[in-house]
């Protein structure tokens, strides 16, 4: 009877409590709020992201221009190259003092929209922008909290209903499944 | 374009017989979102762009109005048609987006506002206008926030950080030359726009033309594959056209492995060399590809202005609608989405038009040149010596064409996205007639 009872309350727990098997499919404004309040830990949430990119979609040319080393710096996950000198802090949007509407939550930009450090060339080779400043829509979703993945894949310049470029093709997820 | 590639891709191996393709522009960021590595996806929407993608990979795509969200820092092909939006799996999700980045717009608007007034208080502060130097540098900072005003422009964009951290003095001789040539860039986009429209030079089109090897060749092949088709050519030159689809099939391969939009446009631009003399205009003899249009009744959209376009855009569209009717087709005005268009019930009778052809292509080859202008020029070396004033046409003209010279490559690959808009809306119709 007790075991049973056990079981009951930790199911009943279960609804409302987010794991980390359910946060790799929320919804953004489910993970947020996840992160903010601490349920969830942003570097290991990220790091379970790029885990299943690695492994399901590393070859589907979703990603262009990917640096997973400095992604994994600025949240805070541990990266092998790291020099055991410099200390890493732990970068966590729980504990700041107004956490943003986005905090942690991961975005990916096509790359068409200006980033500082990284290469705005609308999927074509012939254009090359290394901007100074942020696009506004940028901004301000890293204004909310927000963290950038990376470049997302995309037809040349905006001109296309299929998508293979120099840097991969992009296949409908759905029909693999 | 989305539409345009319906044609493009025939030009091309589609490597996507084995899997479905991802939708294009927006492409990576839906499939990010739908095979949930990322919640959220940020591009931009154009005419579908990014909600295409979304619905191909079974997401939420979001285009917000027109003006909704800053075009700041967006490398869009046209301020008019462009628009960041955002792709995420529920549209609570793209409700939360788009509150986060309306607010942080109203925020910054308001900053901006606040420190406007502080500025010209301080400038007024500073000292009279009347010292040249101060008036150079007023100008200077004015012209580039006037550029950042209008949204566009990396280079005012670059010019006004520099400023504002002090690392450009624009009472040097440095700002000088950055002022010179940002006119040239202008003048230079100018140009290009009106290369676009059909507008430049006979002989610096065709000369650009002519660079494309196998070029009218392909043309050829185009024009008698076509007449051969319509059973208007005689047994011998049948013969001659079956050798010409050979060599029009050795394009097609070469256009898959090479860029394909340079070689299917190759075809297109030559049209115009080869047959400049039909309609005295530089771009002309559509006569080889509009044979099917006679009768033909196109639907076309009854508010197709609206405000905020470019002043001299109607006119191009207009133009581009009487290169159709020319053709033979008559222009019906429709009003989307109320008209009921062929295949959009099962008894097809009845339909007041045979195709809906929108306009959306002239509008974006109206805009694309100038707004790439501002990212294809910064790779060019700036010229050391300062330009001579052209005094007449010519003159003007073996200056471009000098010009020309130093961005031939560049040039030449934009010129590849941006056919004369008449031919564009020709191509079309007859790619959704077949």
């Amino acid at each position: 009877m007790r075991t049973l009872f056990f079981e009951l309350l930790l199911g009943v727990s279960k609804l409302f409590r987010e794991t980390m098997e359910d946060a790799l499919d929320f919804s953004a404004s489910r993970v947020g709020p996840a992160i903010r309040s601490g349920r969830v830990s942003q570097a290991e949430y990220v790091g379970k992201l790029l885990a299943r990119y690695d492994a399901d979609c590393k070859f589907d040319g979703m990603l262009v221009n990917f640096k997973p080393d400095e992604l994994k710096k600025s949240v805070g996950i541990a990266v092998e190259a790291a020099s055991p000198a410099s200390p890493r802090k732990a970068v966590s949007p729980s504990t700041t003092k107004r956490a943003g509407a986005l905090a942690g939550v991961p975005f990916a930009i096509t790359p068409n929209v200006d980033v500082i450090g990284l290469v705005t060339n609308a999927g074509t080779s012939t254009i090359a922008a290394a901007p100074d400043v942020d696009a506004a829509v940028v901004s301000a979703l890293k204004g909310a909290g927000a963290t950038l993945i990376g470049q997302a894949n995309m037809a040349e310049l905006n001109l296309g209903a299929a998508n293979s470029n120099a840097t991969g093709i992009v296949k409908n997820v759905s029909t693999l499944q | 374009m989305l539409s345009d590639h319906v044609l493009f891709q025939a030009f091309s191996l589609q490597p996507f017989s084995a899997y479905g393709t991802a939708g294009g522009a927006a492409s990576g960021a839906a499939a990010l979102v739908a095979s949930r590595i990322a919640p959220v996806g940020l591009g931009v929407d154009s005419v579908g762009d990014l909600r295409v993608p979304a619905a191909l990979c079974g997401v939420v795509g979001y285009r917000p109005t027109q003006g909704r969200y800053s075009a700041e820092g967006l490398l869009s092909l046209s301020h008019t048609l462009d628009t960041a939006g955002f792709v995420a799996r529920t549209v609570h999700d793209i409700q939360l987006l788009d509150a986060v980045v309306c607010a942080a717009q109203k925020t910054a608007e308001a900053a901006a506002a606040s420190a406007a007034p502080a500025e010209a208080a301080s400038q007024a502060a500073d000292g009279s206008a009347t010292d040249s130097k101060d008036a150079e540098a007023n100008s200077h900072a004015a012209a580039a926030v006037k550029m950042q005003a209008a949204g566009r422009g990396f280079l005012a964009r670059k010019r006004m950080v520099k400023v504002a951290s002090g690392e450009i003095d624009p009472s040097q001789a440095g700002g000088k030359a950055a002022a010179e040539l940002e006119k040239e860039r202008e003048a230079a986009a100018a140009r290009i726009q009106a290369l676009a429209r059909g507008k430049a030079d006979r002989k610096q089109v065709s000369r650009i033309q002519t660079q494309q090897t196998g070029a009218e060749s392909r043309l050829e092949a185009l024009t008698k594959a076509d007449d051969v088709a319509h059973g208007e050519k005689t047994v011998d030159e049948k013969a001659a056209a079956a050798a010409a689809t050979a060599s029009l099939e050795s394009a097609r391969v070469s256009a898959a492995s090479a860029d394909v939009y340079d070689a299917a446009a190759g075809g297109l631009a030559a049209s115009g060399a080869a047959s400049s003399a039909d309609d005295g205009d530089a771009w002309g003899g559509e006569s080889a590809f509009v044979k099917d249009l006679a009768g033909v009744r196109l639907g076309i959209p009854r508010n197709r202005y609206y405000e905020g376009l470019e002043p001299g855009l109607a006119a191009v569209v207009e133009q581009a609608l009487t290169r159709l009717a020319k053709a033979g087709a008559v222009l019906v005005e429709i009003d989307f989405p109320a008209t009921s268009l062929p295949g959009s019930s099962a008894d097809d009778s009845g339909h007041p038009i045979d195709v809906a052809v929108d306009v959306i292509g002239p509008i974006q080859a109206f805009e694309a040149p100038r707004e790439l202008a501002a990212y294809l020029f910064t790779h060019v070396a700036a010229p050391e010596a300062p330009k001579p004033k052209a005094e007449d046409e010519e003159e003007e003209a073996a200056a471009a064409e000098e010009e020309g010279e130093e961005v031939g490559i560049q040039v030449r690959v934009l010129l590849s996205f941006v056919p004369y808009p008449g031919i564009l809306a020709v191509y079309r119709v007859l790619a959704m007639l077949q």
